[in-house]
């Protein structure tokens, strides 16, 4: 788990997006690799905890869980 | 460590407030030397001072659906460019909503004030263009499915290079407006407003120190931070879920969901959007930058009390928006909807749906919620030249614990003005015939939803060309606690000659009633708007039977709903027949 510059050249106009929020990804990412054994880019160092706090979050009942009124 | 004097909250509630006076007369500088009603009197606008660092320290309390931009979009261009290629006299502009603008015809400019050769702080406004170019004259290309449809997209680039205009910039902006002159109008307005803020906020850095007011501007954001994460504190914990959906996306597509996952642990909120669709192919999504400001609209009108608006509240904020989702969309996704439509959905996830979860007592019941763009565009009849205009409409918002919904209002996370009729009639070849409350149309409830409005204009001159991006055209507004549903937005056409009126799908092929670009009008048609109007909040046979009759004296009920949906039986004279009532609600409760 690393900070990583993320240069692009001056003709480059595209952006890239954090794995965890989806926030931009602005200079540089911090790097790590999950429990699954993935590397992730991160636009900030806590979101990290953030990405095990959802896995762990998204496994208790109740979250997601979305009744329509509107189908 | 610094031994100049900090600020007691006292001071630091002076020194806000001042800040925010600096930011309101930058806007009132704005209002009153823009050339676009959009500006003068629509209000579409914000301004805002930076810290050195590029983070929001006041804004102005205009337009709230820019505070994802102004709190997020101007540090992340700071930090893009970089501070060290600022320089004084610099102003830079952008509107690219992949990397922070809210949508595109929302232009940021940005100007850093220096002091003793360092940046001291930034004065930064963002402003609604009226006309940026694209596929449909306003800007507002509902039918859209990709960003070069919707104008001129700029990343963060020089207007203004030492305090001299960047001309070939100016150049390729006016050449890709329909209505430069208005653009050029506009763009000066917006500077007029920067130079203001940069002389009052240079007199105020002279009189306290730049150093003191460093200090005090970190810890403004401190003291907004604390108060926020006090007020998430008295919420309850808990895992709270809401969705909503829009009607289509203007090409055919269906229903598009938005879901939010909504996390209270302790002191902080996280708002979770993963499980949300993914981007339209029409031009309904939103930037990442604008769910930021609709969650934090949300959170803030929750909490219902008065904060100190700055960087600190983001602090006790995450949200998750996966990349490719209508929450977020990316390069090419159009998106020039998600500002208007998407946002005004999220907030009310928040502060009816999950709000109700949490503390009844807070909730309301659902608002129109859509902007109803109505956008048009030709050559005047008298003048002979191009223009262009963008209009929103007020609409019924819902009923919560206490009141009537509001009615004939903008949405309220906009918080704009509509354009006056007299506006609409003299700078534009546009009769009214009509324009009215939308009676008989507020969701039914001890609190009942306001009332959107009615509007009937007839074309004057040869041509014009209209579009129009809204939503609710099939799925109205909810009522909540038992109220009643309100009612649908309609956009309807009366051809010269014809007699009734219809909807665009059917008249003149449009793939969604609610979402067309460029239909072409002449001399006699009329189009009719009809915004949506509020659910109701709790059981309409506990809504005191003489407000009730205010309702029947004032049109927005008839004698009939008054019995039927309310209970209330009205004597001849108009006055609550008490009896006959408590009987009537007898047997049906």
């Amino acid at each position: 788990m690393t900070w990583v510059a993320s240069t692009k050249t001056w003709n480059d106009t595209s952006v890239d997006n954090c794995d965890i929020c989806g926030n931009l990804i602005i200079n540089r990412y911090w790097s790590f690799t999950d429990d699954d054994g993935i590397v992730m880019r991160a636009c900030r160092q806590d979101d990290e905890e953030l990405a095990a706090w959802l896995k762990d979050q998204r496994k208790q009942p109740g979250y997601a869980s979305f009744t329509s009124i509107r189908r | 460590m610094s031994d100049v004097k900090s600020y007691d909250n006292v001071e630091l509630t002076l020194l806000n407030q001042n800040l925010v006076n600096i930011c309101d007369e930058m806007a009132v500088s704005m209002m009153r030397t823009a050339y676009s009603p959009i500006f003068s009197e629509g209000l579409d606008f914000s301004t805002f001072i930076l810290d050195a660092n590029g983070d929001l320290v006041a804004t102005a309390g205009l337009n709230p659906a820019m505070l994802g931009a102004s709190l997020y979009a101007a540090s992340w261009v700071i930090a893009e460019v970089g501070a060290a290629n600022f320089n004084e006299g610099d102003i830079w502009i952008y509107n690219d909503p992949y990397r922070g603008g809210s949508h595109m015809p929302e232009h940021m400019m940005i100007l850093p004030i220096y002091v003793d050769g360092s940046i001291a702080a930034y004065v930064g406004n963002i402003a609604h263009m009226a006309e940026i170019g694209g596929m449909a004259a306003g800007s507002f290309s509902a039918t859209a499915t990709d960003i070069y449809q919707e104008g001129l997209r700029l990343p963060p680039i020089k207007l203004f290079d030492r305090g001299e205009p960047v001309k070939d910039i100016w150049r390729i902006i006016l050449a890709n407006h329909r209505t430069p002159a208005n653009s050029w109008g506009d763009l000066h307005a917006m500077l007029g407003s920067l130079y203001i803020g940069e002389r009052r906020s240079r007199q105020l850095i002279e009189e306290r120190g730049v150093e003191r007011i460093r200090i005090s501007f970190s810890q403004l954001q401190d003291f907004a931070e604390r108060h926020i994460r006090e007020e998430i504190r008295a919420l309850p914990d808990g895992v709270y879920c809401a969705e909503d959906c829009f009607d289509d996306d203007g090409v055919g597509s269906g229903r598009y969901y938005i879901r939010l996952t909504m996390t209270i642990d302790g002191d902080r909120v996280v708002f979770d959007f993963t499980d949300s669709d993914s981007q339209a192919a029409g031009a309904i999504n939103a930037p990442y930058v604008v769910t930021l400001s609709g969650a934090l609209n949300g959170l803030l009108y929750s909490i219902g009390r008065r904060l100190p608006v700055n960087a600190g509240i983001t602090r006790a904020v995450r949200v998750v928006a996966k990349a490719g989702t209508i929450c977020n969309v990316q390069h090419p996704g159009a998106c020039v909807g998600g500002q208007t439509e998407y946002q005004p959905k999220l907030i009310e996830m928040i502060s009816s749906t999950i709000l109700a979860q949490i503390g009844a007592e807070r909730a309301a019941a659902g608002s129109g919620n859509t902007s109803l763009n109505f956008l048009f565009g030709g050559v005047h009849p008298v003048s002979k030249e191009y223009f262009a205009h963008y209009h929103f409409e007020g609409n019924g918002w819902g009923g919560r614990s206490a009141t009537d919904g509001n009615s004939a209002q903008i949405m309220p996370h906009a918080n704009c003005r509509n354009t006056p009729v007299e506006i609409f009639e003299t700078r534009y070849p546009w009769l009214h015939h009509q324009y009215a409350m939308n009676g008989g149309t507020g969701g039914i409830g001890k609190y009942r939803g306001g009332l959107g409005v009615k509007r009937d204009i007839e074309v004057v001159g040869d041509m014009i060309s209209v579009s129009v991006l809204a939503d609710r055209g099939d799925v109205p507004p909810s009522g909540i606690l038992g109220g009643g549903d309100g009612s649908h937005t309609e956009v309807l056409i009366k051809r010269a000659g014809n007699s009734d009126f219809s909807r665009f799908t059917v008249s003149e092929g449009a793939k969604s009633a609610t979402k067309f670009v460029n239909v072409r009008l002449n001399r006699g048609d009329t189009v009719r708007l009809v915004s949506p109007s509020g659910g109701g909040y709790g059981d309409a046979l506990q809504r005191d039977p003489e407000a009730v009759k205010e309702d029947v004296l004032d049109r927005f009920i008839t004698m009939d709903q008054a019995s039927e949906d309310y209970g209330v039986v009205l004597t001849e004279e108009l006055d609550v027949d008490q009896a006959s009532t408590e009987k009537a609600r007898r047997s049906r409760s």
